[in-house]
């Protein structure tokens, strides 16, 4: 044989060993048992870890299945958006696990950011992307004043509440007897602070006590929605029937995962280091990072949360506002919340659970599939505003796929009872 | 042979010196540029996230489109102040030469202008878009009027949008790469490689035994680690431990403590001033809360509300202790 093939055949031999060194690692890594760690984080993962609902300080009526009934009606209701074309549920459809598939929300008008899941949410203390609200009810209030969701104003709102005989009933049940309305002069047809200078000019012309009756209904109208999304809560998914199996110790049971799944579940709690963020039984820890997302065509970056903080501050249905149930000395997220460059551009982590069916993902649904995101996030560019906290990973294609996989496995429908993913029966 | 391609690699090179020449009040520094407005500074960033992503410029742009400019401010006092931005076609004939002055000659900018912010305020980082249509030769200007004296400063940076192009570069580049795995076949380069790998097989040898014994060593760093409950100042005066609320640390649950401080023999100090803060020095970035010392409970405990943490892994809190007019800072580590 000539030197030069001889040489071929070493190379040759070389490439073979490290294509078969590599594949048998990757195998190991797919079947090797878990550590302790690992299976304190599989444990830290699974719902089993998800505690009861947390307290709702700012909201006394939380927890009223009454209260839940009427808000669900309220979810579902059109008659709450200026064109009678517009319900939470346009956007926050039950059949997207609470999501619109599409990149940025359409309601009346074309809203700015995507629309998350609303499955779960109860558990963060911020509300929207950039964590703007601090209670599931005072953010139930924003989109039905928002000229691009509902396009409604508060003083048309709290009339649909005294106009329906259903509504009125159940308010007076919750709250007690709704206020006297029916007098124009003091309660116009239209009027709020907002956008729409008509509205705004009528809101200013009422009598200031009058102006607090209205937002007082229009805080407890968004109470009994809160009460209604607290339902909203997912059901345990194959990556949780996976973690029981395994901490069963019942190796026939831990056949549900593929071996690509248990590689990509491995690559999640370590490498791929996701579970930095991506943390606890809602695969979230509803707090706020810069990632180097893109913007969009059309737009500068978002500032996110940095720009959040003083809009939360100058909230009049805060947690300490009057409006709150709470005491201020129990809005203690809102008390200790933290400001700073290190919140330029950052937006809330989402869960993950139900990845699969809500896409496309992001702040604005820049990115469409998954595995873009993975890919996004094994670059780790740099953000355009502020720091990407994230580094890149250096994932192989094969590493990449296993991921996805194992993303796939937090899809499951909603532990909720199926009563309250549809509009409630007519009375 | 040699000194032909050494004289080709020199030639190669000095083709690139030109490009790293400031643009006005724009100039790079290291890695970024900076820009100037009067006495306020900010790093000068461009983007044309559509079609280069995340990759940065900070003079001339390759093509037309959407372009994002950045000013990430470096004197804090420009988040108070309105700024204004403009962009114009160039018209001073200039090119990267024009400065305030030849702007100022212009006369009535708005006829040229093409794109135009009116100031505005905005606290976190000052960002505009523009669509860029045409290629040519562009002027920014940037002004900010100080809130007090009400003097405007100005900035002027030159920048060409698409039409410069790299022109014969990506040939040379080409060339040039070629020429130097020609010079290094040539004279041998091959042969050492193949020398130098069989050594470096030799040599693993040596690593294998080192790495054996890693586990080793690892084992005796985990048996002697101390299970301490109290750390110590960096004067050694002072002592600290702590006790949480919720146990163990929890995540995602804000949650409060208590610090017990002492003296190194373990007296009670009472109504010092305390502050605690911490993050993670893995990850470069802090509590996602601002936690608050709010009292003094007796014999030496203070009571610190609004803890939170967010991941696992290794964090750092650091206790700052005011007493005497004197400040120390003790640091507890933390793994969750």
């Amino acid at each position: 044989m000539s030197r030069t093939g001889k040489q071929g055949l070493v190379l040759l031999l070389l490439v073979a060993a490290m294509a078969g060194g590599f594949m048998w690692r990757q195998h190991l890594a797919a079947t090797a048992q878990w550590t302790a760690s690992e299976l304190a984080i599989l444990r830290s993962l699974s719902l089993h870890s998800l505690p009861a609902l947390p307290a709702a300080p700012s909201n006394l009526i939380a927890d009223s299945v009454q209260a839940a009934r009427m808000g669900q009606r309220l979810f579902f209701d059109k008659r709450l958006s200026v064109n009678g074309a517009v319900a939470c549920a346009t956007c926050h459809q039950p059949e997207h696990r609470f999501t619109d598939g599409l990149p940025t929300a359409r309601g009346v008008g074309a809203s700015a950011r995507n629309t998350p899941s609303l499955v779960g949410v109860a558990y963060s203390p911020w509300f929207y992307w950039d964590g703007r609200k601090d209670s599931q009810w005072s953010q139930a209030l924003a989109p039905l004043e928002d000229p691009a969701e509902h396009g409604g104003n508060r003083m048309r709102l709290v009339r649909v509440l005294t106009v329906d005989a259903y509504y009125r009933e159940q308010y007076a049940a919750v709250f007690g007897a709704i206020p006297d309305f029916s007098d124009l002069a003091r309660f116009p047809a239209d009027a709020g602070p907002v956008p729409n200078p008509a509205w705004q000019t009528a809101w200013d012309n009422m009598r200031e006590e009058d102006r607090q009756l209205v937002n007082r209904v229009f805080a407890n109208l968004g109470k009994t929605l809160a009460a209604f999304q607290r339902q909203l809560l997912p059901g345990a998914a194959r990556f949780d029937a996976y973690v029981d199996a395994v901490l069963a110790k019942e190796a026939a049971k831990e056949n549900i995962f593929t071996s690509d799944q248990r590689a990509g579940l491995r690559l999640f709690i370590g490498k791929a280091h996701c579970v930095d963020c991506h943390n606890g039984p809602l695969f979230t820890n509803n707090e706020f990072h810069n990632t180097g997302i893109l913007p969009p065509a059309g737009s500068v970056p978002d500032q996110g949360r940095s720009r959040a903080l003083a809009k939360l501050r100058a909230d009049p249905f805060n947690c300490v506002g009057v409006f709150s149930d709470a005491k201020p000395a129990q809005c203690i997220e809102f008390n200790f919340m933290r400001s700073g460059p290190e919140l330029l551009g950052s937006m809330r982590t989402p869960s993950l659970r139900n990845l699969g069916g809500t896409a496309p993902y992001m702040h604005k649904g820049q990115i469409s599939t998954l595995a873009a995101v993975l890919a996004h996030y094994n670059e780790a560019p740099l953000a355009l505003i502020g720091h990407n906290e994230a580094n890149p990973l250096g994932l192989g294609a094969s590493e990449l796929r296993q991921l996805q996989a194992f993303l796939l496995t937090l899809d499951a429908p909603l532990a909720t009872e199926a009563s309250w993913l549809a509009p409630p029966a007519a009375e | 042979m040699n000194t032909f391609y050494k004289l080709f690699l020199s030639m190669c090179l000095s083709l690139q010196v030109a490009a790293a020449l400031a643009h006005g009040s724009v100039v790079p520094e290291g890695d970024l540029c900076i820009i100037r407005i009067g006495f306020y500074t900010a790093h000068f960033k461009v983007y044309q996230p559509q079609a280069s992503r995340d990759r940065e410029f900070c003079e001339d742009l390759p093509g037309t489109g959407e372009t994002v400019f950045v000013m990430d401010y470096i004197h804090k006092g420009l988040a108070l102040v309105p700024i204004e931005f403009r962009i114009i076609r160039d018209a001073t004939g200039l090119g990267r030469y024009a400065a305030l002055d030849d702007v100022l000659k212009l006369g009535d900018l708005e006829p040229l202008t093409v794109f135009h912010q009116s100031p505005v305020i905005e606290t976190g980082v000052f960002t505009v878009l523009h669509n860029f249509t045409e290629t040519g030769a562009f002027l920014g200007l940037v002004s900010a009027r100080h809130p007090d004296t009400g003097e405007i400063y100005s900035a002027v940076f030159p920048f060409s949008v698409g039409f410069r192009g790299w022109g014969m570069l990506p040939l040379f580049a080409a060339l040039t790469v070629l020429a130097q795995l020609g010079y290094w076949l040539f004279t041998g380069g091959f042969a050492r490689w193949q020398a130098k790998r069989s050594a470096a097989v030799a040599g693993a040898n040596k690593y294998t035994q080192i790495l054996m014994l890693l586990p080793l060593f690892l084992l005796m760093g985990a048996a002697q680690a101390p299970d301490l409950q109290s750390w110590t100042s960096q004067s050694g005066a002072l002592k600290i431990s702590f006790t949480s609320t919720v146990n163990p640390v929890p995540l995602n649950e804000i949650h409060s403590w208590t610090l017990h401080l002492t003296t190194s023999n373990g007296t009670p100090v009472a109504n010092a001033k305390l502050s605690m803060s911490g993050g993670m020095p893995m990850h470069n970035h802090g509590l996602p809360t601002d936690p608050v010392v709010t009292s003094y409970l007796g014999n030496g405990d203070y009571r610190v509300e609004g803890v939170r943490f967010h991941m696992q892994g290794a964090w750092e809190m650091l206790v700052t202790v005011t007493q005497n007019n004197a400040s120390e800072t003790i640091i507890i580590p933390l793994t969750l």
